[in-house]
C-alpha cells in the first residue's frame, strides 16, 4: 500500500490547486425533454379505463353476476346504461368489472414477464454454457402457443384468472428475455464495463449497478408492449372459453357470451371491444411515446 | 525489492476461424510471448502501431481476459489463473485509465458514484460523508472542484472525464497504473496537461505507471523505460535515452523517423517504412519484421531473433547489429 | 498575382438548435491558390470540419451559412444542389479521416471508383476499367487489378485512404480538401500518406486545403496556415513563421504542447508546455478575446474588446491586442 498518510494528501492536494478550479467551465445539463404528445393521450385513455374498472362498485349498485331471467337483451335504458344480456345480467356492470380482469392480467403479467425476462436477459450473457442453456430454454417457451399453453393448464388446474395469467407470462418473457439480452450484451462490450471490473465490482454488483440503468429504458419501453399483448391474449382466451371462468366477467368471455347474438344486441361485442380497443391503443401510446422519449433510435441501451 | 509487475512468456491466442471442411483454424497471436518487470515508482511504456497486442497486453495484465499461456505476477502474487474471489481485493494494486473518455464512464451515474465504487469495493470507506470527503480530495487532487461530483458525465469535456476517470483510478491508491491510450483521443493542448498531470501525480504518489501507447513521441516525455511491440512480440526493450538516441532494432528507427517533421525545415526527412503491417493471422516465418525491413538478408526469412542485449539496458530481437 | 482558386469571404456557419443559433465558424476569410497547401488548424470546436463541409454544400439542413465562397469566381453559396454535386468530384475532391465510413462497405473498391471516374467523365468498359487501375497505380498501390475486385473491410486503414485519395482525384480536381486525412491511422502509415498528397499536389498542380489539428502534419505538407479558435482565425501566416515566429499566445501554447522527439535531454523528463482550461463553444464568450480565459499574456483590454485580424508584418495577420501593439511599438 502506498505510504501516504492522510495530512500527506491533504497537503498535496492544498498544494496542487490549479487554476482550471476557478475557471472550471461544465456543459449546461441537457433540459428536460419534453413529454411526448403519446404519453399524454395514452395514460388520459387508461387513466379512465382503470377509474371505471377500480371504482365499478361505486360507480354502479348492480351485481354484474347477478342474472335476472325477465330482464334478458334489454336495449340500453335508464337502468341498464349498456342494455342487458341473455342471462339478464347488466352489460354496464359486466364492462367495469370486466376491466378489472382485463387490467389486472394485463399488468400482472407484464410486471412477471418484465421481472422473468429481465432475470434471464441479465444472467444469461454471463457465460456462454449459461447463455446457452438459458437461451434454449426461452426459444422453447417462445414456440408454445399461448392458447396451447392456457388450454393445458386449464385441463390440469382449472380455469382461473390466476392460470391464464400464467399462461401469458410464459409466453411474453421470452421477448422480454431476448431483448434486454441483446442490449446487455452490446453494454457490456463497453470500456466503463472493463473500468468497474477494475474498480473491484463483482458481477452481481455490475449487472445490478452498471448493466440494470443501462437496460432499464429498453425494458420499460418493452413492458408496456408486452401488457398490451398480454390484454390481447387474455381476451383470445377468454373468447374461446380457456381463460377466465365464465362466473367472472371480462372483456373476452362477455364478447364470447354475446357472440351468436350480435345481430340482435351489437352492443354485447361492440362494447367491450371498443373498451378493450381504448385499452389497447391507450397501452400502446404510452409505449410508443416513451419509446420516443427514452430510446429514440432504439440503439442506446 | 521485488518488482511490482512481472510478466513471464505472456500468451494469447484467438481462433480467426474454426476448423473443418479441410481448412486450418486460423490463429491470430495477438500478444506471443512477452516478458518483462515494471519497478515500483518506474515508468514504463509499450509503443506499437494498431494490431501489435499492446492493449490485449494491457487487458491480459489487468486480468481482464485470460492467458493462452504465461504468467502474470503482482507484487509477489501470481494473478493470471487466480479466482475471482481471491482476486478482487488484490486489484486495488492495479488500477487503470481507459482510452475512450466518453464510454469509459458510466453515463447514468453521478461522478461522486463513480470514483466512490472503488472505495465501497475495496473497503476504504464507507458511510457518505466520508465518502464524499474522499472522493472530494480526489476530484481536487486531479485538478476538478469538489461540486463535479453531484454531476453527471455528459456535463465535462474530454480533458475532464480523464481527470475524472484518473481519480476513479487513484482511489484504492494503487502501487501500479495502466494506462491504455490514455491521451490519444485528447486534443492537443489537453493531452499536455493529462502527461503533466500523470507525471506529478506518479512522482507525488510514487506510482508505478505502465503506459501503452502508438505515439511514440509522447512516450518520451513520460517513461524511464521503453518496449517497442510489433505483432504480438517485443523488438526492443531500453532504457528510455538509449532507445531514443541509439536505436537498435530497425522497426524502433522507422517508427521514431515517422514521427512527422518538428518544423518546416525538417520536411520529408522520415525513413518511409513501405509496405503494410502483414496480416496478424497469416504471419511470414522467420523474424516478423522481414517484409518490411530494409536490412533482411538469408536468416531473417527463417529464423526469429530473440531479445539480446546490445548495451547497458538495451535489448532488440534483430539478427543484425546496427 | 493571380487570383486565387477559392476565396473564402467572411464565412459564418450557424446551427439551429432548440435553444436557438448556435454560432460554429463566426467570420472566416482565406484564400487558397494553385499548388499551395493552405492548412486549417485547430482543435475540437474550433469550427474546422464546418467550414470545409460548408465550401462543398455537405452541411445538414439546420445549418444556416452567410459570407462568400468563392471557386474561380463563382459563388458556390446558394449554389442548387445540381450545380454542386457537379462540382464536387470534378472541381473538388474530398478526403475524409475516417476511410471506413467514407467508402461504401457493400460495393467493390473497383465500383467505387469506376463511379468516381464515369460521374464526371465520358467512359465505360474497357478504358474505364484502365483508368481506374492506373488510377489505384498512381496512390501506390501494388497490386491494383487485385484490390480493384476487393471490399472495403479487407483493406487495411493506410489502404483504404489511398483508395480516398484515389477517387477524390480521379477527376483530376484544382482542388483537393483533406479533413484530417491521417488521424486515424498509424504514424508509419500516416508518413506514407503525408508523401503521397505531397506527391499527387506536385504532380497535378492542384490546391490542397488542408484541416488537420496536428502541428507535424501542417510541418509537412502546408504553405500557409490559418489557426483557428472557438470558430475565428487567431492568426494567419507562412507555415515558417507560424512554427519560427508564433505570434499569437494559441498558436504559441499549441507549439510548446506538442511532443516532439528530442525535446527531453537525456536524464530528464520535460514538462509540456500546457495550456490549462478548455476552448469554449464558438461564440459562448460574449465579450472580449475567447483566448483570454487561458491566456498566460492577459490584459485588461482583452476582456474587453475583441481583437481583430490585423496585420503584424508581411504575409502575416494575428487576432490579439498585444501582438498588434508590440508591432506597432
Amino acid at each position: 500500500m502506498s505510504e501516504r498518510t492522510d495530512t500527506a494528501l491533504r497537503d498535496l492536494v492544498t498544494a496542487r490547486r490549479s487554476p482550471e478550479v476557478a475557471t472550471l467551465r461544465l456543459r449546461r445539463a441537457r433540459r428536460p425533454m419534453p413529454v411526448a404528445w403519446e404519453v399524454l393521450v395514452g395514460v388520459g385513455l387508461l387513466a379512465v379505463v382503470a377509474a371505471l374498472a377500480i371504482f365499478a362498485p361505486l360507480i354502479t349498485p348492480i351485481d354484474p353476476r347477478a342474472l335476472a331471467l325477465d330482464q334478458r337483451l334489454l336495449p340500453p335504458t335508464a337502468g341498464h346504461p349498456f342494455g342487458t344480456d341473455d342471462l339478464g345480467r347488466d352489460l354496464f356492470a359486466r364492462v367495469l368489472y370486466g376491466g378489472r380482469v382485463s387490467l389486472g392480467v394485463g399488468v400482472a403479467a407484464a410486471l412477471l414477464s418484465a421481472l422473468a425476462g429481465a432475470t434471464l436477459g441479465l444472467i444469461a450473457p454471463v457465460n456462454r454454457a449459461l447463455d446457452m442453456l438459458i437461451m434454449r430454454i426461452v426459444d422453447g417457451m417462445m414456440s408454445i402457443p399461448a392458447i396451447l399453453l392456457a388450454i393445458a393448464l386449464v385441463a390440469v388446474a382449472g380455469a382461473s384468472v390466476e392460470n391464464v395469467i400464467i399462461a401469458v407470462t410464459v409466453v411474453e418473457t421470452p421477448r422480454i428475455a431476448r431483448i434486454i439480452r441483446a442490449a446487455v450484451l452490446s453494454l457490456r462490450e463497453r470500456p466503463f464495463i472493463d473500468a468497474a471490473v477494475t474498480a473491484g465490482s463483482s458481477w452481481p454488483r455490475i449487472i445490478l449497478r452498471h448493466l440494470l440503468p443501462g437496460v432499464a429504458s429498453q425494458l420499460i419501453v418493452q413492458t408496456a408492449f408486452v401488457c398490451a399483448a398480454a390484454m390481447m391474449i387474455e381476451a383470445g382466451l377468454s373468447f374461446i372459453g380457456a381463460g377466465t371462468p365464465p362466473t367472472t366477467p371480462s372483456w373476452g368471455n362477455i364478447m364470447a357470451d354475446g357472440r351468436s347474438l350480435w345481430q340482435i344486441r351489437p352492443n354485447l361485442i361492440f362494447i367491450p371491444a371498443a373498451f378493450l380497443s381504448a385499452t389497447l391503443i391507450g397501452v400502446n401510446l404510452v409505449g410508443d411515446g416513451l419509446r420516443k422519449a427514452l430510446d429514440p433510435d432504439g440503439t442506446r441501451a | 525489492m521485488t518488482a511490482i509487475l512481472d510478466v513471464y512468456g505472456l500468451k494469447k491466442h484467438f481462433a480467426a476461424r474454426q476448423g473443418g471442411l479441410g481448412l486450418a483454424p486460423t490463429k491470430v497471436r495477438a500478444v506471443d510471448d512477452v516478458t518483462l518487470s515494471i519497478a515500483p515508482g518506474e515508468t514504463l511504456a509499450i509503443v506499437g502501431e494498431s494490431g501489435c497486442g499492446k492493449s490485449t497486453l494491457g487487458r491480459l495484465i489487468l486480468c481482464l481476459e485470460r492467458p493462452s499461456a504465461g504468467e502474470v505476477w503482482l507484487d509477489g502474487w501470481r494473478i493470471d489463473a487466480m479466482p475471482s474471489p481471491q482476486l478482487r481485493p488484490l486489484r486495488a494494486q492495479i488500477q487503470a485509465v481507459f482510452q475512450d473518455p466518453m464510454s469509459s464512464l458510466n453515463p447514468r451515474m453521478r461522478v461522486r458514484d463513480i470514483i466512490a465504487e472503488p472505495l465501497i469495493n475495496f473497503r476504504l470507506a464507507s458511510g457518505r460523508q466520508q465518502i464524499d470527503a474522499r472522493v472530494g480530495e480526489l476530484l481536487e487532487l486531479v485538478g476538478l472542484p469538489r461540486e463535479a461530483m453531484a454531476r453527471f458525465p455528459r456535463e465535462f469535456s474530454g480533458g475532464q472525464r480523464q481527470r475524472i476517470g484518473i481519480a476513479r483510478a487513484l482511489a484504492p491508491s494503487p502501487r501500479l497504473l495502466v494506462c491504455d491510450e490514455a491521451v490519444s483521443a485528447l486534443d492537443v493542448s489537453i493531452k499536455a496537461q493529462i502527461v503533466n498531470l500523470l507525471c506529478d501525480l506518479q512522482r507525488d504518489l510514487g506510482l508505478a505507471l505502465l503506459f501503452i501507447s502508438h505515439d511514440i513521441a509522447i512516450v518520451e516525455h513520460i517513461s524511464d523505460r521503453v518496449a517497442v511491440m510489433y505483432l504480438g512480440v517485443v523488438v526492443e526493450i531500453a532504457d528510455r535515452d538509449a532507445l531514443f538516441a541509439r536505436p537498435a532494432h530497425p522497426y524502433t528507427r522507422a517508427l521514431l523517423a515517422s514521427v512527422p517533421a518538428g518544423s518546416p525545415s525538417e520536411r520529408g526527412r522520415a525513413i518511409r517504412l513501405g509496405g503494410e503491417p502483414p496480416n496478424p493471422a497469416d504471419m511470414p516465418p522467420g523474424c516478423r519484421f522481414h517484409t518490411r525491413c530494409p536490412h533482411t538478408f538469408d536468416r531473417c526469412r527463417t529464423e526469429a531473433p530473440v531479445l539480446r542485449e546490445r548495451g547497458p539496458g538495451q535489448m532488440a530481437a534483430c539478427h543484425l547489429d546496427l | 498575382m493571380t487570383a486565387p482558386l477559392l476565396d473564402v469571404q467572411e464565412l459564418r456557419v450557424a446551427f439551429a438548435s432548440a435553444a436557438g443559433l448556435a454560432p460554429v465558424v463566426q467570420g472566416l476569410s482565406f484564400r487558397l491558390e494553385r499548388g499551395r497547401t493552405l492548412a486549417i488548424v485547430g482543435e475540437s470546436g474550433s469550427g474546422k470540419s464546418v467550414t470545409a463541409l460548408s465550401i462543398v454544400g455537405l452541411l445538414p439542413a439546420t445549418a444556416k451559412v452567410d459570407g462568400h465562397i468563392l471557386l474561380d469566381g463563382r459563388e458556390l453559396l446558394g449554389l442548387a444542389e445540381r450545380d454542386l454535386r457537379q462540382l464536387r468530384g470534378a472541381a473538388i475532391g474530398l478526403v475524409f479521416q475516417e476511410p471506413m465510413t467514407s467508402l461504401n462497405p457493400v460495393l467493390t473498391i473497383g465500383d467505387q471508383v469506376r463511379e468516381a471516374v464515369a460521374l464526371h467523365q465520358r467512359m465505360t468498359g474497357a478504358l474505364l476499367r484502365a483508368r481506374s487501375m492506373e488510377l489505384l497505380v498512381e496512390v501506390g498501390i501494388a497490386a491494383p487489378a487485385r484490390v480493384l475486385g476487393q471490399y472495403p473491410h479487407q483493406l487495411s486503414g493506410g489502404m483504404r485512404q489511398r483508395v480516398m485519395i484515389a477517387i477524390a482525384l480521379a477527376c483530376d480536381p484544382p482542388i483537393l480538401i483533406a479533413d484530417e486525412p491521417t488521424t486515424a491511422l498509424d504514424v508509419t502509415v500516416q508518413a506514407q500518406i503525408l508523401a503521397l498528397i505531397r506527391q499527387r499536389q506536385e504532380r497535378s498542380n492542384c490546391g490542397v486545403l488542408l484541416i488537420t489539428h496536428d502541428l507535424g502534419v501542417v510541418a509537412e505538407l502546408a504553405d500557409r496556415v490559418v489557426v483557428l479558435y472557438a470558430g475565428r482565425a487567431v492568426e494567419e501566416a507562412d507555415v515558417a513563421d507560424i512554427f519560427d515566429r508564433p505570434a499569437h499566445p494559441y498558436t504559441r501554447g499549441l507549439l510548446g504542447a506538442r511532443t516532439t522527439i528530442g525535446a527531453a535531454p537525456a536524464g530528464t523528463r520535460r514538462r509540456l508546455a500546457e495550456i490549462p482550461g478548455s476552448a469554449p463553444q464558438a461564440g459562448g464568450v460574449a465579450r472580449g478575446c475567447a483566448f483570454a480565459g487561458r491566456c498566460p499574456n492577459v490584459h485588461p483590454r482583452c476582456l474587453e474588446v475583441r481583437p481583430e485580424l490585423r496585420p503584424n508584418g508581411e504575409r502575416r495577420q494575428v487576432a490579439c491586442h498585444l501582438a498588434t501593439a508590440v508591432a506597432f511599438a
